[in-house]
C-alpha cells in the first residue's frame, strides 16, 4: 500500500465560495483556496466562515488544500 | 537528516521471508480469477480466504479504516481503490496491491495484469513500470541512499515518457505497514537516508501516459486519474544484503511481461 505524500495544516476559513469551496487562513496565515472532500459532503457535514478544520494538502500545490476535518 | 530504516535481524528477515512467499502464493491464486465477468469484490474475498488457510492476517483490512483486504485499481485507478460490484472486462488493467501479516511482520507487494487480451494495448506501460521497480532495485546495496533508488526509478519512467505520480510513494516496512524512511519514485524526501543491511522497503512506481491530476472519491480512498488515462502500479518488498539485496516477494513470474 503506497504511503501519501501529503501535508496536514490546521486552518480557519475565511469565506465560503460557490461549488463547495473555501477561502482558508491556514498556519502561518497563508490563505489557499480549498475544496471540501467527498467524504464530508456525503455526510452532508457544513463548512461555515470561522469553522476551525484540518486541511491535507499537496507538497506539488501549496495554493490549494482539501479539508478533512471540521473541528466542533 | 533523521527518518532512519528500523534494522532487522536475521530472524525476522526470515519471518518475513515466510510471509513474503505466501503472499506470493496468494497472488497465484488470485491472479487465476483475474477474467472477464469477475467482480472486484470477489477478488477480494479470494484473498481473505487465501489468508485464513495461510494462518495470516490481510494487512489492510481496517488499517487507518480501510475496508478491504486488497487495494483494485482498475485503469484510471491510481492507488487505493475500495473493491466494489464492478466486472472485469477484456483489456483492462488492474492492479491489485496486496499486504500480509504473519509471525508479526508485514510483507506488502503490487501486480498489474490485463484482464484477457490486451485489447487497449496497456501492456507496454506495466512493461515499463517494472523495469522502473527493477532499476530502483538493483542499486541497492548495503547503506544505499535513498536518493540512488528514487533517482534510478525516476530516470527509467521518464525515459519511457511516463508521468510519475508523486504523491504516492514506498515505504520502510517490518512490524508496521508502513515505517520510515519514505521512498519516493523520484528524487526527493528522505533523499540521503541511508539503509544499512538488514533494512527493508517495499518499493512501488506508478505512472501513466496522462496528466498527474487525481481525484479522491467520497468513499475516502480510491485515487483515479482526472484525464480518466490508465495507471499501472508495481510493488515488492525487498532486504538490503551485505553485498545486494534480496526480494521477499517476487513478482516477476506472476505478471507476465
Amino acid at each position: 500500500m503506497a504511503a501519501k505524500q501529503v501535508i496536514e495544516v490546521q486552518g480557519k476559513v475565511i469565506e465560503a465560495l460557490p461549488n463547495a469551496q473555501f477561502r482558508v487562513e491556514i498556519e502561518g496565515g497563508h490563505i489557499i483556496l480549498c475544496h471540501i472532500s467527498g467524504r464530508m459532503r456525503m455526510h452532508y457535514i457544513k463548512i461555515l466562515p470561522g469553522d476551525r478544520v484540518t486541511v491535507e494538502m499537496s507538497p506539488y500545490d501549496i495554493e490549494k488544500g482539501r479539508i478533512t476535518y471540521r473541528h466542533k | 537528516m533523521g527518518n532512519k530504516p528500523i534494522i532487522k535481524d536475521p530472524q525476522a528477515i526470515s519471518f518475513m521471508r515466510e510471509g513474503g512467499k505466501k503472499l506470493v502464493d496468494i497472488f497465484k491464486v488470485i491472479k487465476t480469477f483475474v477474467r472477464p465477468g469477475v467482480s472486484l469484490k470477489e477478488l477480494d474475498q479470494i484473498a481473505r480466504e487465501e489468508c485464513v488457510k495461510h494462518n495470516s492476517k490481510p494487512a489492510f483490512l481496517n488499517y487507518q479504516g480501510y475496508p478491504a483486504a486488497i487495494c483494485t485499481s482498475v485503469n484510471e485507478g491510481v492507488v487505493h481503490c475500495i473493491p466494489d460490484d464492478y466486472k472485469l472486462q477484456e483489456g483492462d488493467l488492474i492492479s491489485i496491491d496486496f499486504g500480509l501479516k504473519y509471525k508479526g511482520y508485514y510483507t506488502d507487494s503490487t501486480i498489474s495484469l490485463i484482464v484477457g487480451k490486451d485489447i487497449n494495448n496497456l501492456k507496454p506501460l506495466i512493461r515499463s513500470v517494472y523495469e522502473a521497480l527493477m532499476s530502483g532495485t538493483k542499486q541497492i546495496t548495503d547503506n544505499v541512499t535513498v536518493e540512488t533508488i528514487s533517482a534510478a526509478i525516476e530516470k527509467s519512467l521518464l525515459k519511457d515518457n511516463l508521468t510519475i505520480m508523486r504523491q504516492f510513494v514506498g515505504h520502510g516496512i517490518g512490524q508496521d505497514l508502513h515505517e520510515d524512511p519514505m521512498v519516493p519514485n523520484f528524487v526527493s524526501h528522505d533523499r540521503k537516508v541511508q539503509l544499512p543491511a538488514g533494512s527493508v522497503i517495499a518499493i512501488e512506481p506508478i505512472a501513466g501516459p496522462g496528466a498527474e491530476s487525481y481525484i479522491t472519491a467520497s468513499d475516502g480512498w480510491s485515487i483515479r486519474t482526472a484525464d480518466k488515462k490508465p495507471v499501472a502500479h508495481l510493488e515488492h518488498t525487498v532486504a538490503v544484503t551485505k553485498d545486494g539485496y534480496e526480494i521477499l516477494t517476487p513478482i516477476k513470474e506472476i505478471i507476465d511481461l
